[in-house]
């Protein structure tokens, strides 16, 4: 070929360059598109993936949202749980629609369309749920909570679907490895081409072109590392509200445990009450009737008395009366005597002038003889009055004395007689009615202790029956709670998987950041640490090699830098730790056997 | 009818008394008897007739007889003697009587010394037995001329 | 029965029927002007009757047909049978001026005679019923014996006096010189209400002569006359005048009826008891203008031709007259016109006295019902009143206090007499003859002053006379001196008679215990001392005849005493801090530094039953006793009540002699209470008669 002219050499030079600078540009166009292509496709099962964990995460964030608003049914808030309610769903059924443009297949479609419309009917449930809530009528809430059928159908078609997602995303990412596998291959290829052609030409638009490209792709795989960061934030956030629900739950359930055994202490205790006062009414009640018994009885004996004394009391009117006239005689006697007495008075006085003046008429000498006649007079006529006033006086006192004998003998005769029947009778009487008193007091106070213990009774039972309402009802509870903690168990669970996946992918995806970061930034020096890490890693060139196997030990390649992502993002690997430790039999095991499945998977 | 032969009757201690009707000036009834310190056990106290004062003695106790508590009806008779005048508590005053002077007997020998001292002569009237009193004694008396002993005075300095 | 006494019962009727017409009077004019209520007419009745039953008691037949025809009108009147038209007013005014006239007859008025014949038939043709003849004629005379009769209600009058008094009074407000009308008309009311309460107030008043024993009085002063020639014949020539004078029919009195002017304007409603101290007035004024002028006065004998009594002459001794104390000349008018010198009864003063005494004791009753008289007239009035009796009180006293030089004349010639016949060189010499001295107390001492005087000459000087024979005949001085001192009068007899070697005096014991024994019954003190110039003096100290005096009344155990105030330097509440006590039981008042015993009252007295005070329970009054020069001591009374004016009564025989004890009082509410004399009393509880009379309880 030294023959050729320079310029036909240029030509030829000039033509085989450009053939290779053609053939490079095909083949790299082609790569490119291919790349792109699978770029798209990772990034469309990117997309589905975060669909699944949308859509596993709706139900969960519906249960929480009626869950908080049963137990805290405030009514200002009302307005923002239908609205948080509506947002969720409208969430959800845009997911679902979206996931509905990524399906195939006719059972996929009819299974999302079924999704729609349970959906749909979990949005009914809720609204009616909330609503409930709100208008405390918690056994309605409860309940739905509790029948919530529907939503367990949804969860199963959820799951379901986020299985055939999780089979495109499982295509999807095959595909992108196998893509990336078939890239690597035709970079390799092309590499070497490249090297062939020209290094200069090469590099000049490997240059030219790469940098775009690299730009392009680092963009992408920026982006895509991102998501991935967010996802997996959001996914360890949602496996955190699993687990604070769980935990809310399992309180709610103690607490109601707790109660329920309170409840039933209570229960215990009122119906022992209930029984006691059953007994204290009926014991009252036949107290009450004995104190009547013995009250009419005793009434019959009052009365018997009372008629007695009746009679006693008019006979001693009677006798009573004699006294009376007697002493309205001796009255009218004394009433003399009392008259006697003046006239007696006036005696004394009589005789005392009749004194003084004959002592007068005596010093007056002869001269007062004629008035010591008048005065002896005065005292004769004294002396007669004084008689007669002596002697009727002395009658009256003996008729006052006779009247006050007759009537002191009657009055003692009658008082004896009546003061010995009457005493007796009296005292008899007294007691009776003093007896009957105190029993009608005894039986009205029974009586009245009977009704009261009676309704105390009564009282009890309604409160016994309301009490076992109440522990029924929190049993129910209780049980629902239960389910719903197991739900929530799985729902933790689920998100928990999501979570390691994501884990496993970010994990990827960063690699993948550094792979693209790393031969984007610097593609030559990629090339060139490539180159000089040829000996170095001599596994590179194994895997080259042994492309089947080499996804094998790939992973392990790819999965070292994974031992170092813990110190990037520790809150995945510390939330599984807990989880594992709170859930062992939840999901200790599964955890295990997922990864391993997952590995097997992929 | 003189006033000499007539008399004013009264009981003490339900005997019967009298005293000449001359001597006897007027019964006093109710009247406010003062006690009087360091008087004689016979003198009750002094009263106020129309002003003047008049000391009252018990012919009871000066008859030597228990002093009664409270006699049923008390006469106090004011007797004047030549211008003194003295009211003695008597138990009740009876009447005046008229005895001629020669029916007047002297007195019998009484038991009590007292009676001796003051009775001047007896009577009966109505087939009583009365004793008449000298008015003048029972002025001038003093515990002494009955008992016989001298009561000192009080020494007066 | 006394005449005078008789006079008295006749003087009391006339008065008490006047005071009856008077009340009647003025019910008739209310009766007149306001038409007769039952209440007035049946007053108008009462006190008819009154005087019909007086009139007829005494035996006025004349008076008392007339008041029966009055009371028969009076009754139909009552019964409405009559109707009290004007005419029947007129005969009832005509009729109580019938009796009116006729009680002033009683009196010595005169009354036109057959006009009471025409006034019964005039009544009895008003009640157009025949005349009734006197169916009773009840034997005359009678005597003072029945008045008994009660008079009109004591509160009634008690309470009606006052109010014309004012009048009078307002008008003898300057009380120094007081008209004498005014003081005539005031004495005339005041008795009037004397003598109604004394006849009220008590039932089966009594005569008030009895309680005049001025009879016994009157005759000791017939003797004491001393030799002074009586005068019988002028006496009796009055007498005689004076009998004839009134020609009605029962002259009680001879009452002198010579023209004193002052008598003209009282009014013929006047009483008794004023007339005479008018006309004692009426002389003291007389003797006042002439004082050199000294008559041998005889007194009106109270006589009654047709009782066959014994006439009683009195004289009135020279001296009574001569020397009435010159401070009256300041209470009555000297302006008066001359009157005839009269004498002045004693007895008539003594009437008068107990009238005052009277007022006294109802001043005291008004004052313990102060609370009655609101209105402050009223008041004033009381308050007036009590002035008033108070000048009466001074003027009468004065009227009973003579000079001594009377019985000092006496018994210098008494002493003259028996030295000339026992040859003795004696003299009397006389000082201070005009001290006054209570005539009755003067009366008292005047035997046992003469005795006592005899006695030295007779004894002492003869024993003296023996004992000196060898030196020449002495001449013996006797002195009697009299010397006013407040509340005391001192009479000294002194002599310069020697006293022998051992200083007893050489009197007999008689002479001497009589005087002492005088002296003390007129509560005063009888002192001999030995002069230092060898005589003998005799000092007789005669405290005033207190009878009205300011006194405590102070309670002790629910019984009164009363202590007089002149006794009793002061009172005083001692405070605890103040008492001492002594050896367990004395107990010593700290008197402003000075201390005096404290006795309590109970303990002077002897009252059982009485705890002497003890200083816990310390309480009540002291009063004070500076009377007693030797020692004041305090003694203590559970309270004293009031403070009053009291009437200082004499306690009778019995009671005299009882240590400590100066009379009795009426107190307000009428009831007697002892007068204590604080200083006798201790003097008894410090000689030990509590003691002894203990013992004698015992």
């Amino acid at each position: 070929m030294r023959n050729w002219s320079f310029s036909k050499k240029v030509v030829l030079v000039g033509c085989i360059f450009a053939a290779t600078l053609l053939a490079v540009s095909v083949a790299g166009l082609t790569g490119f598109v291919r790349l792109e292509k699978s770029i798209s496709q990772f990034a469309d099962g990117f997309e589905t993936n975060q669909l699944i964990s949308k859509l596993e995460s709706y139900p969960k964030e519906i249960r929480m949202l009626e869950a908080q608003a049963i137990i805290e049914p405030s009514a200002d808030q009302y307005n923002t749980y239908i609205k948080q309610m509506n947002e969720i769903f409208s969430n959800w059924d845009k997911a679902i629609s979206h996931s509905a443009e990524k399906v195939q297949g006719e059972i996929q479609k009819k299974n999302i369309a079924e999704l729609q419309r349970k959906v749909e009917k979990r949005k009914e449930l809720s609204e009616r749920l909330i609503k409930a809530a709100f208008e405390s009528d918690n056994d309605l809430a409860f309940g739905r909570l509790r029948d919530d059928e529907a939503g367990k159908n949804l969860e199963d078609k959820i799951d379901a679907l986020s299985g055939e997602l999780g089979n495109v995303e499982r295509q999807a990412a095959t595909l992108l490895k196998r893509e990336a596998i078939h890239l690597g291959k035709s970079w390799l290829y092309w590499l070497a081409l490249t090297t062939l052609v020209g290094t200069a030409v090469g590099l000049m638009l490997s240059q030219s072109i790469l940098s775009g490209l690299t730009r392009n792709l680092n963009r992408i795989a920026e982006q895509f590392a991102d998501t991935l960061q967010r996802m997996s934030i959001s996914s360890h956030e949602i496996a955190a509200a699993g687990l604070v629900l769980t935990q809310n739950s399992t309180t709610q359930v103690t607490s109601l445990e707790d109660a329920c055994a309170a409840i039933e202490r209570l229960v215990t205790t009122v119906n022992v009450h209930a029984e006691n006062a059953k007994q204290a009414s009926n014991l009252a009640a036949s107290g009450t009737e004995h104190a009547q018994n013995t009250k009419e009885i005793l009434d019959k004996l009052t009365l018997t008395l009372k008629d007695l004394n009746q009679q006693n009391n008019e006979t001693k009117l009677k006798y009573k009366e004699i006294p009376l006239e007697l002493q309205a005689i001796f009255n009218i006697i004394r009433a003399w005597a009392d008259k006697i007495k003046v006239i007696q008075d006036f005696s004394f006085q009589t005789k005392i002038l009749s004194l003084n003046a004959s002592a007068e008429a005596a010093r007056a000498g002869t001269q007062g003889r004629g008035f010591a006649n008048i005065a002896d007079e005065i005292g004769h006529l004294h002396q007669n009055s004084t008689k007669a006033a002596r002697e009727l006086s002395q009658e009256l006192d003996e008729c006052i004395r006779q009247a006050e004998a007759i009537v002191q003998s009657v009055q003692m005769k009658l008082e004896t007689l009546a003061a010995q029947g009457l005493d007796k009778l009296e005292s008899g009487n007294l007691l009776a009615s003093q007896c009957s008193q105190a029993l009608t007091e005894v039986a009205g106070k029974a009586s009245h202790l009977s009704s009261v213990t009676l309704g105390m009774s009564h009282a009890y039972e309604n409160q016994s029956d309301g009490v076992a309402e109440i522990s029924k009802t929190i049993s129910k509870l209780a049980w629902d709670t239960r389910q719903g903690i197991a739900g929530a168990q799985e729902c933790a669970s689920t998100a928990h998987e999501l979570s390691s996946q994501l884990d496993g992918l970010h994990s990827v995806g960063k690699q993948l950041v550094t792979l693209v970061k790393g031969s984007g930034l610097q593609p030559k020096r990629t090339r060139q640490s490539a180159d000089e890490n040829d000996d170095a890693n001599t596994h590179v060139d194994v895997d080259l090699h042994t492309p089947t196997t080499s996804v094998e030990p790939a992973v392990p390649i790819l999965m070292e830098p994974a031992a170092e992502a813990p110190s990037e993002s520790p809150s995945p690997q510390r939330g599984k730790t807990v989880f594992k430790g709170r859930f062992k039999k939840a999901a200790g095991a599964e955890d295990m056997s997922f990864s391993n499945d997952d590995v097997d998977l992929s | 009818m003189t006033i000499e032969n007539r008399f004013l009757m009264f009981t003490v201690a339900k005997e019967r008394y009298a005293i000449a009707l001359s001597a006897f000036r007027e019964v006093v009834v109710e009247a406010d008897i003062t006690p009087v310190p360091f008087a004689p056990d016979s003198i009750l106290g002094i009263m106020s007739v129309r002003g003047q004062m008049i000391s009252v003695f018990d012919l009871r106790t000066r008859l030597g007889l228990q002093r009664t508590e409270k006699p049923v009806e008390t006469s106090l008779l004011i007797l004047e003697s030549r211008g003194e005048r003295l009211a003695m508590s008597v138990d009740s005053v009876e009447n005046v009587f008229e005895v001629p002077l020669e029916q007047l007997t002297a007195p019998p020998a009484f038991r009590t010394s007292h009676l001796n001292f003051f009775a001047e002569a007896v009577t009966q009237s109505d087939r009583q037995f009365i004793v008449i009193l000298n008015s003048e004694k029972l002025f001038s008396f003093e515990e002494s001329f009955v008992t016989g002993g001298k009561v000192p005075l009080p020494g007066v300095a | 029965m006394d005449v005078a006494e008789l006079r008295q019962v006749v003087e009391l009727f006339a008065q008490e029927g006047e005071d009856a017409l008077a009340q009647f009077e003025k019910d008739l004019h209310t009766h007149k002007n306001e038409g007769g209520s039952e209440a007035v007419l049946a007053r108008m009745l009462q006190k008819i009757r009154h005087i019909k039953a007086s009139a007829a008691a005494l035996g006025f037949a004349e008076l008392a047909e007339f008041t029966q025809q009055l009371e028969l009108l009076l009754r139909a009147i009552q019964e409405n049978s009559v109707s009290s038209s004007s005419q029947t007013q007129t005969l009832l005014f005509n009729a109580q001026e019938f009796i009116r006239e006729h009680l002033q007859a009683l009196r010595g008025g005169k009354r036109s005679p057959g006009k009471g014949d025409a006034l019964i038939q005039a009544m009895a043709r008003e009640r157009e019923i025949k005349k009734i003849e006197p169916t009773v004629k009840l034997p005359r005379p009678m005597t003072a014996g029945d008045i008994w009769f009660v008079s009109d209600d004591l509160k009634a009058e008690l309470f009606e006096i006052p109010e014309p008094a004012v009048s009078a009074e307002t008008q003898d407000t300057p009380p120094p010189s007081p008209s004498l009308t005014a003081i005539q008309a005031e004495i005339a009311r005041l008795t009037r209400l004397a003598a109604s309460v004394n006849f009220t107030s008590i039932q089966n008043a009594a005569a008030i002569d009895s309680e005049m024993p001025h009879s016994g009085r009157m005759k000791e002063w017939s003797l004491e006359g001393l030799g002074e020639a009586k005068t019988n014949d002028e006496a009796a020539q009055q007498m005689g005048l004076e009998s004839s004078a009134p020609p009605t029919v029962k002259s009680e009195e001879g009452q002198p009826t010579a023209p004193v002017p002052a008598s003209e304007d009282v009014s013929s409603s006047q009483l008794k008891e004023s007339d005479e101290i008018d006309s004692a007035k009426a002389q003291l004024q007389t003797v006042n203008e002439q004082p050199a002028e000294t008559n041998a006065e005889t007194t009106t004998t109270p006589s009654q031709p047709e009782s066959s009594l014994p006439q009683s002459t009195e004289e009135k001794p020279e001296c009574a007259q001569s020397d009435t104390p010159i401070e009256d000349s300041a209470e009555v008018n000297v302006e008066q016109p001359l009157g005839k010198l009269l004498p002045i009864p004693l007895s008539s003063i003594d009437i008068a006295q107990e009238r005052i005494k009277d007022l006294i004791v109802l001043q005291s009753i008004l004052d313990e019902h102060k609370e009655i008289f609101q209105t402050a007239l009223l008041q004033k009035t009381v308050a007036q009143l009590s002035k008033v009796v108070q000048d009466l009180q001074t003027v009468t006293g004065d009227l009973r206090d003579v000079a001594v030089a009377s019985r000092f004349a006496g018994w210098k010639e008494c002493v003259e007499e028996l030295a000339l016949s026992q040859r003795k060189d004696v003299h009397l010499k006389l000082s201070d003859e005009n001290t006054h001295l209570d005539v009755e107390q003067l009366e008292q001492l005047d035997e046992a002053v003469l005795a006592y005087l005899r006695d030295t000459i007779e004894s002492r000087i003869v024993h003296v006379d023996e004992s000196m024979v060898a030196e020449e005949p002495r001449r013996y001085q006797l002195n009697l001196s009299a010397k006013k001192k407040p509340h005391a009068t001192v009479i000294e007899i002194s002599d310069n008679v020697s006293a022998t070697a051992d200083g007893s005096h050489q009197l007999s014991v008689q002479s001497w215990t009589k005087l002492k024994e005088v002296v003390s019954s007129v509560h005063g003190s009888f002192e001999i001392s030995a002069l230092s110039d060898s005589g003998t003096a005799a000092t007789i100290t005669i405290p005033l005849k207190v009878e009205v005096t300011e006194a405590w009344v102070v309670k002790l155990g629910g019984e009164r005493f009363v202590i007089q105030k002149s006794k009793v330097a002061e009172t005083l509440l001692p405070e605890n801090a103040d008492v001492y006590v002594v050896q367990g039981q004395t107990q010593i008042l700290n008197l402003r530094g000075m201390t005096v015993p404290l006795l309590s009252l109970a303990d002077l007295l002897q009252k059982e039953g009485n705890p002497p005070p003890s200083l816990d329970t310390f309480c009540g009054v002291a009063l004070v006793n500076l009377e007693n020069s030797r020692q004041p001591f305090a003694v203590v009374v559970e309270e004293i009540l009031t403070q009053q004016k009291i009437v200082v009564r004499p306690l009778g025989a019995e009671l005299q002699g009882l240590p400590g004890l100066a009379g009795a009082a009426v107190l307000g509410d009428g009831k007697p209470a002892l007068i204590l004399d604080l200083t006798e009393l201790m003097n008894a509880h410090r000689s030990g008669f509590l003691i002894r009379r203990q013992g004698k309880a015992a």
